[in-house]
């Protein structure tokens, strides 16, 4: 099986070809700020839908790689961040540059990007096997438990007021219950309309909340110049091997920051970039320097953001939650090619598996490569302006969202759901939480209903059981410790602001 | 605008939603299996969730009293993005009757029109970025993928 999954990357020049391509147009997608990691695998989604599994999850996976390295080109060249996951590195990227150090910051943020994508690679090769077979142990109790407890993680971590987010998180699960109910024929908030019989299609949500609504924000957004592209030339690596050697701590640890960052659902490289920068800094013997253009900054968040890959793929895979918004349209690749992913993903797909760790490391591979010896290509890509670019996107999402399905529906459906999340980016609800709810509202609704069933209508075994119980205190925790330290803050200055009036 | 009537006037629009969203559960029926829930119970409880989270959003904004003005939009991005959203619509609506071909090619060109800055508008440039574009992702999905795209009022290709 090992051999066979590996062979299936290695040996198929069709799918080495497709993970250099997805790679290269991932850190396109990647390095031009608008564009963003869920587009540049929303885009190639339908064209996977052609193609055998292992090439086109392969695919999904280069685009994923490929754009959240591509950032750090942006981030470096323009100070602009391409992805939200390059944005600590612009704090140290820029300054290099504006020191003509950009060749060397670029050249250290390659390699220390490639480190974390390889670490989070084995991370994912070693974790997912044993917390798969953790898993195996989980029944519907524990399911309903880990679907709650994600759901709230997401609610207290994402980058939004806690109300609005668990507003949002709310509003996905309200999404999945439209069409015909799991357990019986009854159908729910269809309108009468037979095209909604099987719910929403995952597809054409994706595609309405990240890609068309893009282009509505772009076109609603003050129009700003996209910045003078600096030429750089890489020489080596940047860093001496005596800096390599002082930086291991420092990459190690972001690493493991970038993996954990990914396994938590509805968080990813942003915060994993922002949250090594920080730790570095607050580890650092010289945190003045930090922000003036030193290379821990770059290394920190470079190589946390790529590790939060692997990080956010090992849930996925294992117990079916995605741990970021590419990971849910990942989701929905998997399920297109018939591969449910789960526990029992090794016995069912274990072919699979194993060429998804191949098409990681030809991805890292591939991008290391693209980005030391090809820069000059790819930020040519910088040049193109965003006016051209999301128009072109547009009508490619619209294809995305026809050839899911082969109805004209869902291209209407994509509309819809961009206006809704136009209207939710105005009322400042983020989508992340609205996403992972639409996607884990099924897995809740059906193993919370067949647990009460199976206990006649008792919530007992939810808490006699100690992983589930586990699950729903950490849940219970996430949601209401943010809520206890809000109301006392606002107490607080409530009463600071009684004892200024008295004074 | 004010924050606080940006969060009181989406939360009303949210409550109005889960209310709207409660009155559709009474049509759905009772369940028939014992110590089933029913198919009613989980989406009354999230609307309801809704509901006093956004009714609590209402009370927090009245009692912190925030007076931080929201970025509005000028003239200019209202028409432009107005006009983005109506021609979206529209590339959807029109995507059968008319055709994936004439759609986009429509699409793209007052699409791109209205998006580049007045001082970089090339009327040529525009429609050939626009035909090219429309060609290969024609030909890229229909001949290279097998995908039947719809072919509307252009019957002959």
């Amino acid at each position: 099986m090992i051999q066979q999954g590996l062979m299936a990357v290695f040996a198929s020049p069709a799918c080495l070809v497709w993970i250099f391509v997805g790679t290269l147009v991932g850190l396109i997608f990647g390095c031009i700020p608008g564009l963003s990691a869920p587009i540049a695998v929303l885009l190639f989604l339908p064209m996977t839908f052609g193609m055998d599994t292992i090439t086109g999850i392969s695919l999904l996976i280069a685009l994923y790689v490929g754009s959240t390295s591509g950032g750090l080109i942006s981030a470096i060249l323009l100070k602009i961040p391409g992805t939200p996951a390059s944005i600590a590195t612009v704090w140290d990227g820029g300054p290099m540059r504006d020191k003509g150090e950009a060749g060397r910051a670029l050249g250290i943020g390659i390699l220390y990007s490639f480190i974390g994508g390889i670490i989070s690679t084995l991370a994912l090769i070693f974790v997912s096997p044993f917390l798969a077979q953790v898993a195996m142990k989980f029944s519907i109790f524990e399911y309903a438990a880990m679907t709650f407890m994600s759901l709230a993680v997401i609610a207290s971590v994402c980058d939004a007021p806690m109300i609005n987010s668990l507003i949002g998180g709310l509003l996905g699960l309200f999404l999945s219950f439209v069409g015909m109910d799991a357990f019986s024929d009854v159908t729910r908030f269809t309108f009468g309309s037979r095209q909604l019989l099987s719910g929403f299609s995952m597809t054409s949500l994706l595609i309405g909340f990240f890609a068309v609504a893009e282009i509505f924000k772009y076109a609603l957004q003050k129009q700003s110049d996209q910045g003078t592209v600096l030429a750089a030339k890489i020489k080596g690596f940047g860093v001496s091997w005596r800096e390599f050697r002082e930086q291991f701590g420092n990459m190690i640890r972001s690493a493991l920051i970038g993996i954990g960052i990914g396994i938590l659902p509805g968080i990813g490289g942003s915060t994993s970039s922002i949250l090594s920068y920080t730790v570095a800094k607050n580890a650092s013997k010289h945190p003045e320097k930090f922000g003036t253009g030193v290379i821990d900054g770059v290394i920190a968040s470079e190589t946390a953001n790529n590790a939060t890959v692997g990080g956010a793929l090992i849930p996925l895979l294992t117990l079916s939650i995605p741990g970021s918004t590419v990971c849910a349209i990942m989701l929905g690749g998997l399920q297109s090619h018939g591969v449910f992913p789960g526990p029992l993903i090794f016995q069912k797909n274990g072919e699979l598996m194993y060429a998804i760790y191949a098409a990681l490391i030809v991805a890292n591979i591939a991008f290391f490569l693209f980005e030391y010896k090809g820069i000059n290509l790819i930020t040519r890509a910088l040049k193109v302006p965003t006016y051209y670019m999301l128009p072109i996107v547009v009508v490619m999402c619209a294809i995305g969202a026809f050839t899911d399905n082969n109805r004209v529906f869902d291209v209407k459906v994509i509309f819809f759901f961009s206006v809704v999340a136009l209207i939710l980016n105005l009322m400042r609800i983020p989508s992340t939480p609205l996403i992972i709810g639409f996607i884990l509202g099924p897995t809740l609704e059906l193993n919370f209903r067949r647990a009460i069933m199976y206990d006649q209508g008792n919530l007992a075994q939810f808490f006699t059981r100690p992983i589930s119980c586990v699950m729903i205190i950490i849940g219970c925790i996430m949601l209401f410790w943010p809520i206890y330290q809000s109301i006392k803050r606002f107490f607080q200055t409530r009463r600071g602001h009684d004892s200024t009036k008295e004074a | 605008m004010k924050e606080k009537t940006r969060d009181i006037i989406s939360s009303l629009a949210l409550i109005a939603l889960s209310l709207f969203g409660l009155y559709l559960t009474f049509d759905i029926p009772e369940p028939f299996r014992d110590y089933d829930l029913g198919a009613a119970f989980l989406p009354r409880m999230v609307l309801g969730l809704i509901g006093g989270l956004a009714a609590l959003k209402i009370a927090v904004a009245w009692m912190e009293n925030r007076t931080t003005v929201v970025e509005v939009f000028d003239a200019g991005q209202i028409w432009k993005g107005g006009s983005t959203i109506v021609l979206v619509g529209l590339y959807c609506l029109c995507y059968k009757p008319v055709g994936f071909l004439l759609d986009t090619l429509i699409y793209l060109f007052i699409q791109i029109l209205i998006l580049v800055p007045k001082e970089k508008r090339r009327v040529w440039k525009i429609l050939v970025i626009d035909v090219i574009a429309t060609a290969v992702i024609y030909l890229i999905f229909s001949r290279g993928f097998s995908v039947r795209l719809p072919q509307g009022l252009i019957t002959f290709l």
